[in-house]
């Protein structure tokens, strides 16, 4: 194995750990826990047997594994940054909203 | 009278304003760290506060709510830098009823009193004009100038959700989308070193961008 795996999957585990810590109080709903413990699990063994994706670039026409996962790694973090910016957009208006109402609500302060 | 740490000019301004007897000045004070909204009250104006700063948008979106609350019929937007000069507000409050228009948006290229910094008239304006007339479809001679008067009407339906400096370009669209009566006239704006530069030009942009697609 190269150090490169292990550190990875030392980080997954460390990541697992950290959803399971979250679960626990509440502060993730359960789809959420099921969806990253899935995720992390994956990323695992991918990392552990990186031969596995060799199929799935077969299928997808890239020619080898780690490619296909670093492509559609890419464009889910695209799409992750896309998500956080439109939510970021929203947090900003609601923040001016209440900013707003506050100005005025104390006209005199 | 959106006004960000302008506590050096703002007064100076306001009792501009009240010289030409203009009584009703009220300022939106976005923040301040330092002591605008106490040299605005000082000098006579009537001031409301947000906590935090917002942004110019903001601050505009928040006067003209109070204007239309506090039955205002027309609104100046004035900026309270002391880049505009007090007497072209008459004309524009004679030309806007006269014309029965929604809006007046002011534009220093109309006659030959602004002394615009050779880079900024030859490089940056031309090219924000083109920009905006391409973003917004209303071809205007001025696309970045904070001199407007809008009648009661048009603050009603004109809702400013950009923040920042990308009002200058929201407004001339929403004039569109609404079919709002419009016309741009001669106003006066003296420089002063600052203003924004070309990343600001970029923000705005930035900012266009990511309210059209979290649409």
């Amino acid at each position: 194995m190269m150090i490169i795996q292990i550190v990875l999957i030392l980080f997954f585990v460390f990541a697992l750990f950290k959803t399971v810590l979250r679960f626990k109080v509440r502060e993730i709903s359960l789809s959420q826990f099921i969806f990253w413990i899935i995720f992390w699990i994956c990323a695992g063994i991918v990392v552990y047997r990186p031969n596995l994706t060799a199929t799935l670039a077969k299928f997808l026409g890239v020619g080898r594994g780690v490619d296909a996962i670093l492509y559609l790694a890419i464009a889910g973090l695209f799409f992750i940054i896309f998500r956080i910016w439109v939510r970021l957009d929203k947090m900003e208006k609601n923040i001016t909203r209440l900013v707003r109402q506050d100005a005025l609500d104390n006209k005199n302060k | 009278m959106p006004a960000f740490n302008e506590e050096g000019k703002i007064g100076r301004v306001i009792r501009g304003l009240f010289e030409h007897s203009y009584k009703n000045v009220l300022v939106v004070d976005d923040g301040s760290s330092d002591q605008t909204a106490m040299q605005a009250r000082e000098a006579g104006a009537l001031v409301i506060r947000h906590l935090i700063n917002r942004g110019q948008g903001a601050a505009l979106q928040t006067g003209n709510d109070w204007a239309i609350k506090n039955g205002a019929e027309l609104i100046v937007h004035f900026d309270g830098d002391g880049q505009f000069n007090p007497k072209d507000i008459a004309h524009g409050l004679e030309k806007i009823q006269a014309e029965n228009l929604d809006v007046l948006l002011g534009s220093r290229f109309l006659d030959t009193r602004s002394k615009i910094p050779f880079f900024k008239k030859y490089f940056i304006l031309p090219i924000s004009r083109f920009v905006n007339n391409l973003i917004t479809g209303l071809k205007l001679t001025d696309v970045h100038n904070g001199f407007r008067i809008l009648n009661l009407a048009a603050a009603k339906e004109i809702r400013i959700t950009q923040d920042g400096m990308a009002h200058n370009s929201e407004i001339p669209k929403l004039i569109k989308k609404l079919n709002l009566r419009y016309s741009e006239y001669p106003v006066e704006v003296s420089y002063n070193e600052h203003g924004q530069g070309i990343g600001g030009g970029f923000k705005i942009l930035r900012d266009l961008f990511i309210d059209y697609i979290s649409k």
